[in-house]
């Protein structure tokens, strides 16, 4: 099986939902007797994707499927990927969105700085604080600078939660 | 032309937005660098700083941004072999060897004069040929721009290399599927929302373009780790370029703006296929004792692709400020800036927002010259930031696009989005699907919409409009030409067995 066939089957069950949940789209008496309404580019754009995932499943591998092309530099070469550190960095943003409103901008950010550069491979606790305190001072007096508040935190919404 | 050439120079010339262009290309040049985040990435980042500014400013300071990012994705081409934009990947043909010769400072300034020369080049080609454009666009009827927006969908798969063509077409497909996600305004209907209030606006562009580029572009740096590359020093004295080096560029130069222009009006062409037809074209013109040399360290392998990409960012706008019709993923992103700014980019433009019109023009040949005055005695300070460790280089990169995005909704909710689209286009990425086409299907999506929808209520909710007036036929026949061309083409040379193959 080449690499375009699960992503092609995944493309074809992707837009067959979405065609499904186009049905759905609540329309009004006035709408459902239009020639076009809320539901008719829905529709097409689904029959156009899953034909062209039917035909992705069907082609045959090229020899040039990880070619670059127009606003993709993925630079994708043969050497092994390093899976972990991108995982955990993606899970560092994800709680970073979790932490933001609670936690505030100055403490939150830091410690999504700290933990990335660990991820990545730093040890030296004094190199990570040295890079990620004026980022984050700096960014901080930027925005003060230009009028825009960012979240101070709300320290206690977590005893609240306690109770 | 002159009055609107005096308009646009009167708005310019401002302290304020001549520091924009200043401050622009610095920024640009300062993100383009960084290997991963080229020119979109670099736009996208400065689109929430704009927001407040006017128009006119917005636009100024963003077109410094693409510059000055074209120019430092060469820089790190050059200096370390990473091309950050698939734009600037010709460059590190001649430019790299020309470094790891001992020349990287010729090579920088070599990059430097031609990105100047075809920047300013194609920026009279720009001037000369907008209005002409422009007033021919004016005819245009809604079935017209329907059939435009087609064409302009298609172009991008299109051009897209072998083996890339049907994954271009579906994530163009993805990109239109997107775009209906919110309130369909004309219905007031909420589609694709799952109940969730977060999503009744629908996706943010910035959003989609922060997730899909720079915060993919970080995963991928994390994912795809190389060696650091060993550190450099430049003076200024090795800098300068030799009489033999300046009359074996000039031709050079000339042939190639003309080249990358013509291939960056087309709607999805760009620079990536400008640079690399016209380091083609050199290679071809050069003669036997010449040709060897490209590949080695060339001075002229060096000077057509960066002329050529730079012309061809300017071509780019021609579509863009004439048609509404984004030449690029860079542009599309432009176009999403605009019409964030409230204003609606096409023929109209021209007459209803002049001094945003001429001053984005105007700003493009200061812009060269203060990237020219600003990049050649930096270079060799702008190289260190290279010598930032990845360690804290990756996580600042991803904090600036988070930041990106929640100063504009202040919604922690779309950080959370950004996370789930940034891994899913990380893997799209990495199975060589293109994001390009993603972003332009999003933002032509609601056009196309609006336009099916208007040209139908004309023509009596029938099919007429699709061949009532010659132009929508011509711009439909076009459209089924560009979708059918590499499907016949693979069938002709392919054979039955490769029928498929090269799609």
């Amino acid at each position: 099986m080449n690499n375009s066939r699960i992503p092609g089957l995944i493309f074809l069950t992707l837009f067959l939902a979405y065609g499904y949940f186009a049905t759905a789209i609540p329309l009004d008496y006035f709408s459902l007797r239009e020639s076009f309404n809320a539901r008719t580019l829905p529709l097409i754009i689904s029959l156009c994707g899953a034909v062209i995932s039917l035909l992705l499943i069907l082609a045959p591998p090229t020899p040039d499927e990880d070619a670059d092309g127009p606003g993709n530099s993925a630079g994708t070469d043969h050497s092994p990927l390093h899976i972990l550190p991108a995982v955990l960095l993606l899970l560092s943003m994800s709680f970073y969105g979790l932490i933001l409103d609670r936690l505030g901008f100055v403490v939150s950010t830091l410690l999504f700085l700290c933990a990335g550069a660990v991820i990545l491979g730093e040890r030296r606790p004094l190199q990570i604080l040295l890079a990620s305190v004026p980022l984050v001072t700096g960014f901080w007096i930027l925005m003060s600078l230009l009028g825009i508040s960012l979240p101070s935190g709300d320290w206690f919404a977590f005893t609240e939660t306690a109770y | 032309m002159l009055d609107g050439l005096l308009l646009g120079l009167g708005t310019v010339l401002t302290l304020q937005n001549l520091a924009l262009v200043f401050a622009g290309c610095a920024a640009g040049t300062l993100i383009g660098m960084l290997p991963g985040l080229g020119p979109i990435s670099a736009i996208a980042l400065m689109i929430p700083v704009t927001y407040g500014a006017d128009p006119a400013s917005g636009m100024i300071l963003l077109a410094g941004v693409y510059y000055g990012a074209i120019f430092g994705g060469s820089t790190s081409s050059i200096l370390i072999n990473a091309p950050g934009v698939a734009g600037t990947v010709a460059t590190t043909f001649d430019g790299y060897p020309m470094a790891r010769q001992g020349f990287a400072g010729k090579a920088l300034a070599t990059a430097a004069w031609s990105s100047f020369a075809g920047g300013t080049l194609a920026a009279v080609f720009l001037v000369v040929s907008v209005p002409v454009l422009a007033d021919l666009a004016l005819v245009f009827r809604s079935a017209d721009y329907f059939a435009l927006m087609l064409l302009g969908l298609s172009l991008v798969s299109a051009f897209s290399p072998p083996g890339q063509y049907l994954k271009a077409l579906l994530m163009t497909c993805l990109g239109l599927a997107l775009s209906t996600v919110g309130t369909d305004l004309s219905a007031g209907v909420q589609r694709f929302t799952f109940g969730r209030m977060d999503l009744i606006d629908g996706i943010s562009f910035l959003l989609l373009a922060m997730a899909t580029f720079a915060l993919a572009e970080a995963v991928l740096m994390v994912l795809n780790r190389q060696a650091p590359p060993d550190r450099l020093r430049l003076r200024r004295r090795d800098m300068r370029l030799n009489r033999d080096d300046v009359r074996s560029i000039v031709p050079v130069i000339s042939r190639s703006s003309v080249l990358g222009f013509l291939i960056g009006v087309l709607p999805g062409a760009g620079a990536t296929i400008a640079s690399f037809l016209a380091y083609g074209t050199e290679r071809k013109l050069a003669g036997s004792k010449e040709q060897p040399g490209f590949g080695e360290g060339s001075i002229k392998g060096l000077a057509a692709p960066e002329t050529a990409n730079n012309a061809a960012c300017t071509g780019s706008f021609v579509p863009l400020l004439t048609l509404g019709i984004p030449g690029s993923g860079t542009t599309a992103i432009l176009l999403g800036a605009l019409i964030a700014y409230g204003i609606q980019p096409g023929p109209r433009l021209f007459i209803d927002e002049p001094e945003v019109f001429w001053s984005v023009i105007v700003s493009m040949y200061i812009g060269n010259v203060i990237l020219l005055a600003l990049n050649l005695p930096l270079i060799p300070w702008i190289a260190r930031l290279l010598d930032i460790p990845r360690p804290f280089l990756v996580p600042a990169i991803m904090f600036f696009s988070l930041m990106g995005v929640y100063l504009v909704s202040f919604n922690t909710f779309d950080l959370q989005m950004m996370v789930i689209i940034a891994a899913i286009a990380t893997i799209l990425r990495l199975l060589a699907f293109p994001m390009a086409p993603l972003l332009l299907g999003f933002i032509l999506g609601g056009m196309l919409e609006d336009n099916l929808r208007r040209a139908l209520l004309i023509s009596e909710n029938g099919p007429s409009f699709l061949w009532e007036r010659p132009t929508t036929l011509v711009l439909l026949s076009m459209t089924a030409a560009v979708i059918l061309a590499p499907a016949i083409r693979a069938v002709v040379t392919g054979g039955l067995a490769g029928r498929f193959r090269n799609l």
